[in-house]
């Protein structure tokens, strides 16, 4: 089997594969948990189900928790342990204010992103226009 | 009758499944990590959750050996062999090719004995 096809046929099977969501859905379930928090602050549980409430954000809750370590690790998020009457301790996370920028950013940047791949993928722009001139 | 789920064979088990997977990271954010799945499966579930409401609530939670764990890493070769500066430092290169602990000197063209202020040969 020529190279070529071997190359195309993974890349098709990277696209067809769950792969390929996996990694779309883990690039922006952080803007995600944090356009959440921005709302108010959440525990754990409630900050999953929330997202998994959303639909196919999510395929392994436990994912959450590593990604919100690494939010607090950048500043983005913070969490306190609150004790409200009646229940138990539990952390609770909230938005920074350096959250609440990136999140402001990525937006901006998400609108766009969206409307190339859009564009793109349902051959609405010049770059996927048939006989379109070569540069050159 | 036990007073919480984390102490069903399915939690217990699932819990030690973590401590094996969280063994490569540094103490800290495992035990962080671990707090909060404890934490996560302490408000899923009741007391007296049976085996399938168990199983349930770990299967949606998944494996943690598919989570985008940041590992620890083993330092890089180079990076075992700094000099003993510290920021601001004007450090002798240890050995040749290492790089000075304030990041000035970048190992390649340094010699053992230079400071991190010469510039490469």
């Amino acid at each position: 089997m020529p190279l070529i096809s071997l190359v195309w046929q993974d890349i098709m099977l990277g696209m067809t594969g769950e792969g390929a969501l996996t990694e779309l859905r883990r690039g922006v379930l952080g803007p995600c948990v944090l356009a959440l928090l921005e709302l108010r602050p959440r525990f754990g549980l409630e900050l999953v189900r929330d997202l998994a409430d959303a639909g196919g954000l999510l395929t392994s809750e436990g994912t959450v928790y590593p990604l919100l370590n690494r939010l607090r690790d950048a500043g983005l998020v913070t969490s306190e342990w609150r004790d409200e009457t009646g229940q138990r301790a539990r952390r609770y996370y909230s938005i920074t204010d350096a959250g609440r920028r990136s999140l402001t950013t990525f937006r901006a940047e998400w609108a766009r992103f969206s409307v190339t791949v859009g564009g793109v993928l349902n051959h609405r722009c010049d770059a996927v226009t048939p006989g379109r001139k070569e540069r050159g | 009758m036990s007073g919480t789920a984390l102490e069903h064979p399915l939690v217990r088990d699932y819990l030690h499944e973590l401590d094996a997977a969280f063994a490569a990271l540094p103490p800290e954010r495992a035990r962080e990590l671990k707090e909060q799945i404890t934490a996560h499966l302490d408000d899923a579930l009741p007391a007296d959750a049976g085996d399938q409401e168990v199983a349930a609530v770990l299967r949606r939670l998944g494996s943690p050996v598919n989570w985008p764990l940041k590992r620890r890493r083993r330092r890089p070769r180079w990076c075992r062999r700094l000099t003993a500066g510290g920021p601001g430092c004007a450090g002798r290169v240890a050995q040749r090719g290492a790089d000075c602990r304030c990041r000035r000197v970048r190992g390649l063209g340094h010699r053992r004995g230079d400071s991190c202020t010469d510039p490469a040969r």
